[in-house]
């Protein structure tokens, strides 16, 4: 029988005791474990954040935002020219659009730049409105006209499938936009308010347009809405060749600052402004950095505490079994002989603890980090929160809710994505996690048995 | 040969130094079953510890053959221990959760014999005590004191040493179990001519052996 399987053997001793450092050993590995797995999540959604949501850079005719200010309008022109500035990775262009349900009289000062004021449409708002949407003059449900009053609804013309703020939409049935004119996406409570489901039909200013997919983007405002094909938008409002703003994707969040120059210098800095995404993200990755912060201190917190536990029971074996090191060394054992026969015995205890701690990583990682998570973002969410109510509440009242979902969408958008962590246990972080139980288990079980090994062996059968 | 002289071991112990071994001066022969006697406390176990190199005396020199084992650095007393002796204990000290033939194979893996020469000599030595197979592959704490005391003997002849150091090795034994377990080693040291030095209280044992010696207060009182 070898060193290695006397070890092995030694094991099977005490089962309790065994089984219980083994669950012991579990938990303390399993939650390091654990926290390794967050800690890697967090570094991907960090790589994630920078590559899909900190490196957008908004242009908008300067002195306009969407569907309010002034200024002179995008061309199409611009668009391409953005293209062909270094580092840019996409360019998306939008046009919002104010739809007004063609039976009922408009709140606000809603006016599309050209004066031709909101387009018609057979759609009902999915959104009353109630006594905060009444503030903007009415304060009837019915109009001067006699009509009854209803909230617009937002529309935009996109070129892909991605939102004013260059967040991608989340459909939740049917397909993405193709780009073929006449279809749209509609929002989840404008389809349910209006009966709609993939393949119906509704008009804009008397085309018809049909239901290609339907978007989820977790607000009853939000989901008041449809997005078209751009050009479709630009047919729509008879504004052909015009975009509202450009969304442009950079290569890298670091080329953001230069980027931004190399527009403004390509585009004239008196013709557009031009505004990043960084800042938002960058608020969300410190939230996440600190996350990481946490896991690695938890990882190092539970990694010493399984050490701590390994050295303290294998003192209590080593002591136990003193008079047997005494027999061992007296029957010829080296230091070498007997440090590895206990060794392998913590070895193999923390190996069992590892193997059960691996289970308990993979159940409860995605737990961990999500808690980790949350409970770091509420109070940077909170202050996101607060700045969009801010922005939110005087916007509806202009009647431009455009700028309002561009800035508050923007922020929503972010705090989802980060929020929403997925952990996947890798190959790679489970062998460095593996290793270092494994280190702990060596140096745990080595230092009380060599220094139980270093006695005479009179001394240790003596004071048995 | 072994030869001992101006052997003194004194440690402290409760804030009093205590000399369970001074001055003791003795040879004995090759191939001979010497026995030490004495009264409780009167330093038998000392002597034999330093005799085996598992403990390291004050004084004095201990010469196996031309070496004085008392010079060795700590990795060649393990060797010699490994090598040239082999211990029998009044409480046997098996490894508890190891058969009677792992036991025995033990010193023999310490020695870097291979496995299948291990298990050879194991079976040869177990059975030259007197255990059957069934008893061989049985883990040593389900054997009788007398069977655990037989397979301490052939773990001790493992790697064919020179002396044998038997602490009381029937100490724990009932009356006849003991004789037997005497006889066998001195059977074993007439037919391997191994010298074996037992310390016992048994004066009746004490007289059949070759040589004896008399331990009383640490010093050597007498021997024949």
């Amino acid at each position: 029988m070898s060193v290695v399987m006397r070890g092995i053997k030694n094991t099977s001793r005490n089962w309790i005791r065994s089984g219980a450092v083994v669950f012991i050993l579990a938990i303390g590995i399993g939650l390091a474990l654990s926290m390794l797995v967050a800690n890697q999540a967090v570094n991907n959604k960090i790589a994630e954040l920078k590559a899909n949501m900190g490196n957008t850079l908004i242009v908008n005719p300067a002195g306009g935002k969407g569907l309010e200010g002034g200024g002179e309008p995008l061309k199409s022109s611009d668009v391409e020219a953005i293209k062909s500035v270094s580092h840019v990775a996409a360019v998306d262009a939008a046009m919002p659009m104010m739809l007004q349900n063609q039976d009922s009289e408009s709140l606000g000062m809603i006016r599309m730049k050209n004066g031709s004021g909101p387009l018609k449409t057979n759609l009902q708002s999915s959104v009353d409105p109630g006594t905060l949407g009444m503030r903007g003059g009415s304060l009837s449900a019915s109009g001067e006209d006699g009509k009854p009053v209803s909230l617009p609804i937002q529309g935009a013309g996109i070129t892909g499938n991605k939102d004013q703020s260059g967040a991608e939409l989340s459909i939740v049935e049917g397909s993405k936009l193709t780009g073929e004119e006449n279809t749209a996406l509609v929002g989840k409570d404008l389809a349910t308010k209006n009966n709609l489901s993939i393949g119906s039909t509704f008009t804009i200013n008397d085309t018809t347009v049909k239901v290609v997919g339907i978007f989820d983007r977790e607000s009853k405002f939000e989901n008041n809405g449809v997005f078209v094909p751009l050009a479709t938008a630009q047919k729509l409002t008879g504004l052909s060749d015009e975009v509202s703003f450009i969304v442009a994707t950079v290569d890298s969040i670091d080329n953001l600052e230069s980027t931004l120059d190399a527009i403004k210098n390509k585009l004239g800095a008196d013709k557009v402004d031009v505004t990043s995404s960084q800042q938002n993200v960058e608020t969300a990755i410190s939230s996440l950095e600190s996350v990481k912060t946490v896991s690695v201190v938890g990882f190092v917190a539970a990694m010493i505490a399984a050490g701590v536990i390994t050295f303290l029971i294998m003192l209590v074996i080593v002591r136990e079994r003193r008079r047997e090191i005494g027999v061992l060394k007296a029957i010829g054992g080296s230091n070498r002989t007997i440090v590895s026969q206990f060794m392998v015995e913590g070895l193999v205890l923390v190996a069992l603890g590892a193997l059960v701690g691996t289970g308990f990583a993979l159940a409860s990682s995605n737990g961990i980090a999500n808690a980790l998570v949350s409970s770091n973002m509420s109070s940077s969410s909170d202050e996101q929160t607060s700045a969009g109510k801010m922005g939110n509440g005087p916007m509806v009242r202009m009647g431009g809710p455009g700028h309002a979902v561009t800035l508050g969408g923007n922020l929503k958008d972010t705090s989802n994505l980060v929020k929403n962590v997925t952990t996947s246990v890798g190959a790679t972080t489970l062998l460095y996690g593996l290793l270092a139980a494994l280190a702990i288990g060596i140096v745990g079980s080595a230092i009380p048995a060599w220094f139980i090994a270093k006695i005479r062996p009179a001394e240790v059968m003596r004071g048995e | 040969m072994l030869t001992v002289k101006s052997l003194t071991k004194k440690f402290s112990s409760d804030g009093h130094d205590v000399t369970p071994v001074n001055d003791v001066n003795f040879i004995v022969p090759e191939g001979v079953f010497a026995a030490i006697i004495g009264k409780s406390g009167s330093g038998k176990s000392t002597l034999l510890a330093l005799l085996g190199a598992l403990d390291k005396p004050t004084d004095g020199s201990i010469e196996v053959g031309k070496t004085d084992i008392t010079k060795l650095p700590d990795s060649k007393l393990t060797e010699y221990r490994r090598h040239d002796i082999g211990f029998v204990f009044q409480q046997y000290n098996l490894i508890p959760n190891l058969t009677a033939l792992e036991n025995v194979m033990l010193p023999m893996e310490f020695a870097g014999v291979k496995l299948l020469e291990r298990k050879r000599r194991g079976v040869e030595l177990l059975e030259k005590v007197g255990l059957d197979h069934d008893k061989q592959s049985r883990r040593s704490n389900r054997l009788s004191g007398g069977e655990q005391q037989r397979v301490a003997i052939a773990r001790a002849l493992a790697n064919e040493p020179k002396l044998i150091l038997a602490d009381e090795p029937t100490g724990n034994l009932d009356t006849e179990t003991g004789k037997m377990i005497f006889d066998l080693l001195h059977d074993l040291s007439r037919s391997n001519n191994v010298t074996i030095i037992a310390v016992t209280h048994d004066l009746e044992i004490a007289g059949k052996t070759d040589m004896a010696f008399k331990l009383k207060d640490g010093k050597l009182a007498s021997g024949k």
